[in-house]
């Protein structure tokens, strides 16, 4: 299991690789790049917009022993008790917060990654007090 | 809730990996779904979960060995 876990840590290479590069002839494309390809450069982080895209699920659709809920949050941290995964979680979830308060993203957007952030802390948390007991 | 558990003395090792594999192996359910439904950021998102559970299942496993 995964020792010595830290609660400021750095941004991991999913978030950096949402950096725009350097080179001048990409200017331009970032310029222009749109908005939420910024928020859903982050694998972990599933928003609102993201939702969208299952919006039109029923019952009869869902996958057996699944509810609406497992499929349209799977990224759920009350649901997710793995240390790692909610490592991994919660600063993808911040990083997620800082571009969505610095004008990327919808109000929606920015209200739920808030909420979900501060689930996956406080999981996060007990986790930590987990692994140090075991 | 893990919480209460912690509180209660019920949660081990193993059975913390056991609850990490359930995840994954549902996760692996999703993934079909996903697939099948097109939802090109869940498909993506699903891999990038498997891929972080299996890997704590597998350092868990040599860690145990």
């Amino acid at each position: 299991m995964n020792q010595q876990p830290s609660t400021t840590t750095s941004q991991t290479k999913t978030q950096q690789a949402s950096q725009p590069t350097q080179g001048q002839q990409q200017q331009t494309a970032q310029q222009t790049q749109p908005q939420q390809s910024e928020a859903t450069s982050l694998a972990l982080v599933i928003t609102k917009s993201n939702m969208a895209a299952l919006k039109d699920l029923d019952q009869s659709q869902l996958p057996a022993g699944f509810t609406l809920e497992d499929v349209v949050e799977p990224d759920d941290p009350t649901k997710n008790k793995s240390y790692t995964y909610l490592q991994e979680l919660s600063k993808q979830l911040e990083a997620a917060k800082t571009q969505m308060m610095g004008g990327f993203g919808s109000v929606a957007d920015s209200k739920y990654v808030r909420d979900k952030w501060s689930l996956a802390y406080k999981e996060f948390n007990v986790i930590i007090v987990f692994t140090r007991w075991s | 809730m893990l919480e209460s558990k912690l509180t209660a003395g019920q949660v081990d090792p193993e059975e913390y990996m056991k609850e990490l594999e359930s995840i994954a192996a549902r996760d692996k359910k999703l993934l079909e779904f996903y697939t099948a439904k097109g939802a090109a950021f869940y498909v993506n998102f699903i891999k990038t979960k498997i891929d972080i559970f299996e890997k704590e299942i597998a350092e868990m496993k040599s860690q145990m060995e």
